[in-house]
């Protein structure tokens, strides 16, 4: 293989790299106190004040920990200790502020302050817990799961 | 029912997880919102919580009101609550006509922006959004907003804002400054603007 052709293939590979899509950032997590972990494709990564979310996190907090977050529609959680929160869907134009926000709790507990895609939409927002779907119709609400 | 039946029925709703949803005050005075208990079957309502204290057992389809106080609610959970990120803060930018660079009255707001970023600290985000008034097509609009939030983040990055934590928004026309709604075509240096959100 001549070195142009290595070259052109070294390229082509590099464009095929590119052209995965980086998942967008959604939110951003503000603070951070004892034992948290985001799961990310199953792998936990660490957390601190500053790390970016992507669709698909799953913020973990153990028995002292805690996670508040600030998402890009400029509503904000703070999980509780001992909770598994699961951000599964968020959408937003932000020149529109269409957007689709779904979150699980699957166990704890979680605070939220609900921002533009509930204002802009009452059926954009919803938060589902094992048994049951709640629609975020606004402002600040407390989803626990025993 | 048997007393063999009716002790399996609670045994398996001792062994199903318990949700419960709080709706409380709205933040710094704003009015309590309301939260939809939706049947998970039908995705209709089944019930509107939309009194502040609300506290509602959910099943399905099944909601349950334990007890309804707001100051007890808040109580519960203040440690929860008090470790909600602050709310967003704005800051509204104006620049001439044609130009990068903020006008000078809009130079006491980049001042206290500076300084807002700086207090937040760890975490700290800046969105830069722009905004035009209604002269001239929506579309073009919304590429001139996201050209003017984009000079006005350079502007920002070459005074010391961190290009890191910070991103562009071009909204266009159609979120004029409260009180300058205008009818189309009609020009408006109000709304011509970047609205800066400090997260």
């Amino acid at each position: 293989m001549s070195v142009a052709r290595n070259h052109a293939v070294g390229l082509a590979l590099l464009a095929a790299l590119l052209a995965v899509p980086a998942k967008a950032e959604i939110a951003t997590v503000k603070r951070v106190t004892g034992v948290a972990t985001i799961e990310r494709n199953k792998k936990p990564l660490p957390v601190a004040a500053g790390t970016k979310l992507e669709t698909g996190d799953l913020l973990a907090t153990g028995k002292d920990g805690r996670i508040a977050v600030t998402f890009i529609d400029d509503s904000r959680f703070s999980v509780g200790p001992n909770s598994r929160i699961h951000l599964t869907r968020f959408d937003f134009d932000d020149t529109t502020h269409q957007g689709k926000s779904e979150t699980r709790v699957e166990r704890g507990a979680l605070a939220v302050v609900s921002g533009q895609i509930a204002h802009e939409n009452p059926k954009g927002m919803t938060v589902q817990t094992p048994t049951s779907v709640l629609g975020v119709r606004g402002t600040r609400f407390v989803v626990t799961v025993k | 029912m048997s007393r063999a039946s009716a002790l399996l029925l609670l045994l398996s709703l001792g062994g199903c997880a318990k949700s419960t949803v709080t709706l409380l005050k709205g933040e710094a005075g704003n009015p309590v919102g309301a939260v939809a208990v939706i049947d998970p079957k039908t995705g209709e309502d089944v019930r509107i919580v939309d009194t502040a204290g609300s506290e509602v057992g959910i099943n399905g389809a099944r909601a349950t009101v334990h007890g309804v106080n707001a100051d007890k609610a808040e109580a519960k959970y203040s440690a929860l609550l008090g470790n909600l990120p602050e709310p967003p803060a704005r800051f509204i930018l104006y620049f001439p006509e044609g130009s990068t660079q903020i006008g000078p009255e809009s130079i006491p707001t980049r001042d206290a922006l500076f300084a807002e970023v700086k207090r937040r600290g760890a975490g700290v985000t800046v969105q830069i959004e722009g905004h035009t008034d209604r002269v001239g097509d929506a579309d073009d609009n919304v590429r001139l907003s996201k050209q003017r939030a984009e000079a006005a983040r350079d502007m920002l990055v070459s005074l010391g804002l961190d290009t890191g934590i910070a991103r562009t928004v071009g909204r266009g026309e159609r979120a004029p400054v409260p009180g300058h709604a205008t009818a189309d075509g009609v020009e408006d240096p109000v709304n011509r603007r970047v609205e800066v959100v400090v997260r």
